[in-house]
């Protein structure tokens, strides 16, 4: 509109920053970081300490993990071990989270159930992650045919009713983590692999680009240096919603069936099996979709601030 | 003239126009480049001028081959460089480098300043001999400060980008610069100052400039020599005061009348030829001259027949059946 | 719309149409608050292309936006002084008077007419669309006014061109149409915010031709918001610098040009690159970039770049002075005899 407002055609700035972008340009520099001799990651280290929320949430997800790897060491009893006079206890001592119907500890299967669940959820948010990335970067670079190839690849995947095919693999390959992983990543990839496309696209018709390769930049060196890293926001939200889908879609498998079997718990399969009793023993529904939300939301916050921290602009807001 | 660093012969390209999702076809073609021929001596600022849509930014990137041609030849000191690529392309980069016109959009926001100035030493693999101190170097004769070095390009101001931009482009030594509108997007006052600086450094190093540029007043600061685009062609090429003061092409005479003048005075005074209309689309451009839709000399010939880029007066091409020199921008000088 | 304050000739042909008082805009930013106005006054008479130049974020655009009330919520606001339309003051007036005033007595283009206009609606839509919004008219006769606004805009055609879509036109006749838009209800005062930056120079030529075209046909008042001291020369009778949020200059146009009496605005004319003077070396120019409006310097905003600093530049704020009928500078040293640009500052 005017170019006092010089920002609308910069994306990168936001809408809060109109009245910012009304300075002339060397302000901003006066307000940004002095990172002398600091890495590219020690950088990015630095601005994610600002952020408090997802710094909690990086912690708590470390807690998270470090308990369900030594789960044996902090469940105060066997995720199995039936205490038959103690079945569907209320939280309370003894038992702090209360039991099962079948009189098992709920808190002690609450953490052998974060293996698997935890596992789950990031083996397949990473993997589905990186075909994600490959296939999208290749399509939106390369353009053409080989873009028509892949999107037309990605579309039959999106066409497969998932559930089918998830039973079916489940049943030929079995119920172990890495099979679940495995499976679940191959349908996982396909809206992160368009996303990356998208970006690509249009930084493709970006003069830094042009300017990488007129200095002689290799393809290769342009989709790693110089347009991965501008697409990262979206490929970052986009990992962190599949942590959080990857554990419920387990979780529907377990109840299914085809996921992993009881008496084996995880977060999913506790929380399907407990569903005739939410009104009778109500802590048995809570407990695991507490955990589910909390592992979701520290993933998305987490997620947030590596956002932002990749993204050198935001030094203009202190915190 | 001797022989000329750059010789570019009957350029043409065409970009497809694509339509549907599923199977895309070309539906039309945008004629963006259609016959263009130059030559650029070593040490001279040559210019292009010429409207949106004339294609001179096309010219630009044919030239540093970011887009391939589809028809005429590149010579570059003798050689042909009309379909290098790999490694040769990658040696064609040491010797010919662009500065491009926004500069909030040609320096990557995620690399640091120093990343990128210090990149085509990377690439070229002259990081390891001294690249931190080349950077400094680089920095210190656009004018920044090597602190600069840790910065990120939002930090700093459009003018001072620029100046990143150009750092950039002079890494590798290059003999000749393509300037694609570097000015065009600052403030007066900026745009000064990259000017100077520009021919600073050609003075110290000898450079060879293409400069791609709308505003005719930028490139009688600048150049030395002129050609003049309208959809896809050179309507005339000429020496700097031979254009501004005698053009012959009514659309060169047109585009000069209608720079205002930053005099109150003479600005009023002035005889503007205000040009009928747009410019039509380069998807479907004219025929004959393609200039006669807009043109005031315009006869039943300018429909019929294409007029020839021939010599009209000593080393002064246009291609105009009618062209013939106006009275200059001004009147009588006052 | 009964109240609406039109022209009348005896009562207003003497007094200023618009005039501001020690405006004072701001902007809250994540990094503190920016005065982006800082006290600026100027008035327009009736009929007078008046031109505010400036580089950008020098406050320009804001003014413009201050006097429609239309700057950017909830970021900024109006910290100080009036905007007088007529005599009566915007600043305090109510939202529904603002709504009222705007579009029908102020109009504004802007630089991007894609952006500014509709694409889902027909261009004599949109034109008549203003017209049923402020007055009690018949659509019929509506478009047939629409029409006829295409047509004084020079748009050939009108009668078809009027049932296009924004998306048919070219630049130009795009920005065409929005002046046809914003002069439909007559407006005493038309806002030109950077009228033809996006626009090819043949096509510039053609625009402001049409501006002062409908000046003189309705008798209207311009403000010519722009960075073009080309544009500025060959429009304005009036001009006012701007630097760093405050003004710094205001002129007739001949008198700017010819005896500037503010540093920066010879520093500004002399680095201005002219297609009728042959190249005589390097352009002056000035040095430096434009302050932060965060921590501007303390006393003169020009003091760090200006090639004639003193002292008391430093130290104390140089008020406006005035140095002939009509011009006042914002220099300590602009009454002194022989202030001006030095011959090596002014290419021959």
């Amino acid at each position: 509109m005017t170019d006092d407002i010089k920002s609308a055609h910069h994306p990168e700035i936001g809408e809060l920053e109109i009245a910012a972008a009304e300075l002339p340009d060397d302000t901003l520099a006066r307000m940004g970081l002095d990172a002398v001799g600091a890495s590219q990651w020690r950088i990015v280290w630095r601005r994610l300490l600002r952020h408090r929320l997802a710094i909690a949430s990086f912690g708590i997800l470390v807690l998270l993990g470090v308990i369900a790897v030594f789960a044996n060491v902090f469940a105060p009893h066997g995720y199995a071990t039936q205490y038959l006079s103690q079945q569907l206890r209320s939280p309370g001592a003894g038992h702090w989270l209360g039991t099962d119907t079948l009189g098992r500890d709920e808190l002690s299967r609450l953490i052998y159930g974060g293996r698997i669940s935890l596992a789950v959820g990031f083996g397949v948010a990473l993997s589905a992650g990186v075909i994600g990335t490959i296939v999208g970067s290749l399509a939106g670079f390369y353009g053409g045919r080989l873009d028509t190839l892949l999107m037309r690849v990605t579309d039959l995947f999106l066409s497969i009713p998932l559930l089918v095919i998830l039973i079916v693999a489940a049943t030929l390959l079995g119920g172990s983590v890495l099979d679940i992983v495995i499976v679940l990543s191959i349908f996982f990839w396909m809206p992160l692999a368009r996303i990356v496309r998208g970006s690509f696209l249009s930084l493709r018709e970006k003069e830094f680009v042009e300017a990488a390769r007129s200095v002689g930049a290799s393809n290769f060196r342009i989709i790693v240096r110089h347009m991965l890293p501008n697409a990262i926001g979206p490929i970052i939200v986009n990992v962190t919603l599949a942590v959080a889908e990857a554990i419920l879609i387990e979780s529907v498998l377990s109840f299914l069936g085809f996921g992993i079997q009881p008496p084996t718990p995880t977060w999913g399969n506790m929380l399907a099996e407990s569903r005739d009793l939410a009104t009778t023993a109500p802590w048995l529904v809570w407990f695991p979709g507490l955990c589910i939300l909390l592992t979701v939301l520290c993933v998305n916050f987490l997620g947030d601030g590596l956002r932002d921290a990749f993204d050198p602009t935001q030094d203009l807001i202190k915190r | 003239m001797t022989e000329p660093l750059l010789r570019a012969d009957g350029l043409v390209k065409h970009f497809p126009v694509l339509r549907g999702v599923v199977f895309r076809r070309a539906v039309a073609e945008v004629h963006a480049v259609d016959g263009v021929s130059f030559e650029i001596a070593p040490g001279e600022t040559f210019g292009v001028v010429g409207e949106s849509g004339c294609g001179k930014t096309t010219v630009a990137r044919l030239v540093m081959r970011l887009v391939d041609l589809d028809d005429g030849t590149l010579t570059s000191d003798g050689e042909d460089i009309t379909r290098v690529r790999g490694e040769a392309l990658r040696k064609l980069r040491l010797k010919m480098q662009i500065i491009f016109q926004d500069p909030f959009a040609s320096l990557n926001p995620r690399m640091t300043v120093g990343d990128i100035v210090g990149e085509p030493l990377h690439i070229h693999n002259m990081w390891k001999d001294g690249g931190p101190r080349r950077v400094r170097e680089l920095l210190d004769l656009v004018g920044l400060a090597a602190e600069h070095a840790e910065r990120y390009p939002h930090e700093f101001s459009g003018g001072q980008r620029q100046r990143i931009g150009i750092a950039r482009a002079l890494a590798l030594h290059p003999k000749l610069v393509v300037c694609d509108e570097p000015v065009s997007a600052l403030d007066v006052s900026m745009r000064a100052q990259i000017l100077n600086l520009l021919k600073h450094l050609q003075e110290e190093f000898g450079l060879t400039y293409l400069f791609i540029s709308h505003d005719l007043s930028v490139v009688r600061q600048v150049c030395d020599r002129v050609a003049v685009m309208y959809l896809g062609q050179v309507v005339e090429v000429a020496e700097r005061d031979a254009l501004f003061d005698r053009a012959l092409h009514p659309y060169t005479q047109a585009l000069i009348s209608a720079i205002p003048i930053p005099d109150p005075e003479l600005e009023r005074k002035r005889r503007r030829i205000v040009l009928q209309g747009d410019v039509p689309s380069p998807q479907d451009p004219p025929r004959a001259c393609r200039f006669h839709t807009r043109c005031f000399k315009a006869q039943e010939i300018c429909e019929q027949i294409e007029p020839e880029l021939e010599q009209r007066c000593d080393d002064h091409p246009a291609a105009c059946h009618f062209a013939e020199p106006r009275a200059p921008v001004v009147e009588s000088p006052a | 719309m009964t109240d609406v304050t039109y022209f009348d000739p005896e009562r207003d042909s003497a007094r200023p149409v618009i005039a501001v008082e020690d405006l004072v805009a701001e902007f809250r930013t994540e990094a503190g608050i920016v005065r982006a106005v800082d006290g600026v006054s100027f008035d327009i008479a009736q009929k007078e292309v008046f031109a505010v130049v400036g580089e950008s974020g020098c406050g320009k655009s804001t003014v413009a936006l201050s006097v429609l009330g239309l700057l950017p919520q909830p970021a900024g606001r109006i910290a100080g002084g009036k905007v007088l339309f007529r005599g009566e003051d915007l600043v305090s007036a109510s939202p529904a008077r603002l709504r009222q005033v705007r579009g029908d007595r102020i109009a504004m283009i802007f630089q991007d007419p894609l952006s500014a206009l509709n694409p889902t609606i027909r261009v004599g839509e949109q034109i008549a669309e203003v017209f049923r919004a402020h007055r009690e008219i018949e659509p019929k006769v509506a478009w047939e006014q629409a029409v006829e606004l295409l047509s004084i805009v020079g748009i050939p055609r009108a009668l078809a061109r009027a049932k296009d879509y924004p998306h048919q036109f070219s630049g130009g006749m795009r920005q065409r149409v929005m002046i046809a838009m914003a002069i439909a209800l007559r407006p005493a005062l038309l806002i030109a915010d950077e009228p033809t930056t996006a626009l090819d120079v043949t096509i510039q030529a053609q625009i402001l031709e049409v501006l002062l075209d409908v000046r003189e046909r309705f008798d209207m008042a311009i403000l010519l918001i722009t960075h073009d001291l080309g544009v500025v020369a060959g429009t304005a009778d009036r001009v006012m610098v701007m630097y760093a949020g405050k003004k710094v200059e205001e002129a007739p146009a001949l008198d700017l040009y010819r005896t500037p009496k503010h540093p920066y605005t010879w520093g500004l004319l002399g680095s201005t690159t002219r297609v009728d003077r042959p190249r005589t070396g390097s352009l002056p120019q000035i040095p430096g970039s434009p302050p932060s409006l965060l921590v501007p310097p303390p006393a003169c905003r020009f003091a760090p770049r200006c090639p004639r600093v003193q002292p008391i530049c430093r130290t104390d704020y140089p008020e406006l002075r005035k140095v002939d009928v009509g011009q006042v500078a914002a220099c300590h040293f602009a009454q002194d005899p022989g202030w001006g640009p030095a011959p090596e500052e002014v290419p021959a």
